[in-house]
């Protein structure tokens, strides 16, 4: 199985989107808007690299961006809920457990709505290419290919899916109580590995959608909710 | 209302501010071609121009001395990157963690005059920490200087310190040591039995801090203003919270992208003022308390030998946690040498003194992203 044309023009979409992002960065910063996060032209770059990933992935076993035999429910619907609900469990432990008082101001994981649209919309997509669309399929195709004879090798994925997503929760791992670092590593691994399942059953948009859902609630509402109440 | 209770503790407290005998300074020429005729000036100002350029810091200070040439302090770059206000040789910054060495030197000269012991515990000397800290009855003064009592070290430890300072950097400068203690540590489990292990906790000194002041009955500005600063003449350096407008400024790259943000009032709220960290000085202030300090000038031989030595415990590397009481062990090319780095969100600061040839290394850039230390070996030689 072969990415589909529609498949490729949704990833140059999505890339569309990154360029907007820098584009409309660079003009706010230009208009004095204070501590902006920037979406750089390397991150751009890795995204685009990221298409490299869109057109090995069906051929290493992973569902086709726009697999017609996904149904939109198990695409978009269903990932995007279940990221919710990670955001969900996190926002309620960060004002329950982390910082009680009230937010004062935008924290360093939120910025001016409706710029955080643009920016967590891209930086989900940078992270999904980062952790998942470049590396699993790319090294399924080579050590499937080379090593095993077979690039769609079910453990193959199941290997790279489980290292791969060691990465960001170790990366994030917070410094507190022992109960609030496993919480920390156990949700961000529990939902970088469905992501890659997800990636694998139903395309990469699923994937992203996870993340999508998680951002446009942990980063986007909860940043648009302290920004209302200041 | 009878009076004689406090005779013996106003005599401590007059012997205390005896002054020492130690040379005082002139006063230092702040230019940078006050020192273009240093014989090495080109050497170490390239180098520094390099530190400051592989460090991504808007500006560095290094002060280097050692025997056979002159004191050389230089500046490259910007204090204030807002007002492109340069950074000068005697400019003011916040030192961080070489604060401990202070407080260590004002408990050890406490120690030294008999009013406390290294042995005596926490929960004897501050017996509201009793039922509070876990084991204060087996934590000693030497744990708490040592940072081998166990306890936990919210600045580095706990997302919930690191949050309230970013989220609302005034409410947290507000806090006194008492509400730091009572909100981050009281309650908190150790990392482990009082003695049995090593590790870095900033609330060992909040505590000595809390120690100074009541052995003393004085604010902690005065106890380290008494003993250290005025004897020694250190007239750029203090530890009270005072207008910070004209320090230089510190800077972090938060989102690593390259743009780098002053995060002054992150650092302001973080330490100013405290025991742990707050002390704001210069580059000359530090080596003349550098000199001081290890030339036997602040503490008697015994003491300043019980500060040095190893903290050797089985769990440390080689058995050695290369820290003393208050003082880090740095293995350099060199050899060991005595000091103490500090960091925070915005600033680097490190204080080192190499005892095989007296030499005096002191290195501040205003970018809190760690630091390259083969500068210094390459430049101590």
């Amino acid at each position: 199985m072969t990415a589909s044309r529609s498949s490729l023009q949704i990833y140059a979409g999505l890339i569309g989107f990154c360029l907007i992002t820098v584009g409309l960065g660079r003009y706010l910063d230009s208009q004095g808007v204070a501590n902006l996060r920037q979406f750089g032209w390397d991150s751009v770059g890795l995204v685009a690299l990221g298409t490299v990933g869109v057109w090995l992935a069906p051929r290493t076993g992973f569902a086709d961006l726009l697999d017609p035999r996904v149904t939109n429910w198990q695409r978009l619907g269903r990932p995007l809920a279940i990221g919710f609900l990670f955001a969900l469990a996190d926002v309620l432990v960060f004002v329950g457990v982390i910082h009680p008082e009230p937010v004062t101001a935008l924290l360093f994981f939120m910025q001016p709505f409706p710029y955080s649209i643009l920016l967590y919309g891209s930086g989900a997509l940078y992270v999904d290419v980062l952790y998942r669309l470049l590396p699993i399929p790319v090294l399924m195709w080579l050590v499937g290919r080379y090593a095993l004879t077979n690039p769609r090798h079910t453990g193959l994925f199941w290997l790279l899916a489980g290292l791969s997503s060691l990465v960001e929760p170790l990366e994030q791992l917070i410094t507190d109580s022992p109960a609030l670092i496993a919480y920390s590593f156990a949700s961000g691994y529990l939902m970088n590995l469905l992501q890659a399942y997800f990636f694998r059953k139903y395309g990469f948009l699923a994937g992203l959608m996870i993340r999508l859902g998680h951002y446009a609630l942990w980063h986007v509402g909860f940043g648009l909710w302290v920004e209302l109440r200041l | 209302m009878n009076l004689s209770a406090y005779w013996p503790a106003l005599l401590g407290l007059l012997m205390g501010c005896e002054p020492l005998a130690v040379p005082q300074p002139t006063p230092l020429p702040c230019g940078l071609s006050a020192y273009a005729r240093h014989p090495r000036h080109q050497t170490y100002l390239t180098e520094l121009q390099q530190y400051r350029q592989q460090s991504v810091a808007p500006g560095s200070i290094l002060l280097i001395q050692k025997p056979g040439e002159p004191r050389w302090i230089g500046a490259v770059g910007k204090a204030n990157l807002e007002h492109q206000t340069d950074i000068q040789p005697c400019g003011q910054f916040r030192v961080g963690s070489i604060t401990k060495m202070f407080v260590a030197v004002a408990v050890l000269k406490l120690a030294e005059q008999g009013k406390l012991r290294l042995d005596d515990r926490l929960a004897t000397l501050l017996p509201h920490t009793a039922g509070r800290i876990p084991q204060a009855d087996q934590i000693t003064l030497r744990h708490l200087l040592s940072h081998t009592s166990g306890l936990t070290d919210p600045p580095n430890e706990s997302i919930r310190y690191q949050l309230r300072i970013v989220d609302n950097a005034p409410e947290r400068f507000s806090l006194t040591t008492d509400q730091l203690l009572d909100t981050y540590v009281y309650g908190k489990p150790l990392h482990f039995t009082p003695g049995t292990g090593w590790r870095y906790s900033n609330a060992n000194y909040w505590l000595l801090g809390k120690l100074l002041e009541q052995q003393t009955g004085k604010p902690l500005q005065s106890v380290l203003n008494d003993w250290i600063f005025k004897p020694l003449a250190l007239n750029d350096t203090y530890i009270e919270v005072r207008d910070d407008s004209q320090l230089v400024r510190g800077y972090a790259d938060l989102y690593g992208d390259g743009r780098l943000f002053d995060v002054s009032h992150w650092d302001r709220a973080d330490s100013d003022g405290e025991a742990d960290g707050g002390i704001i000085s210069t580059a000359a202030d530090l080596a003349t308390f550098a000199e001081a300090l290890f030339g036997g000038k602040l503490l008697s031989d015994a003491w300043l030998t019980e500060m040095l030595n190893h903290t050797r415990l089985p769990s440390c590397p080689n058995g050695d946690c290369e820290y003393g009481l208050g003082v880090e062990h740095w293995k350099t090319g060199l050899g060991l040498a005595y000091g103490h780095n500090g960091g925070s969100v915005g600033i680097e600061a490190n204080l080192l003194y190499f005892p095989h040839n007296r030499g005096v290394f002191v290195l501040y850039k205003n970018n809190g992203n760690g630091s390259d230390k083969r500068l210094m070996d390459r430049l101590m030689k």
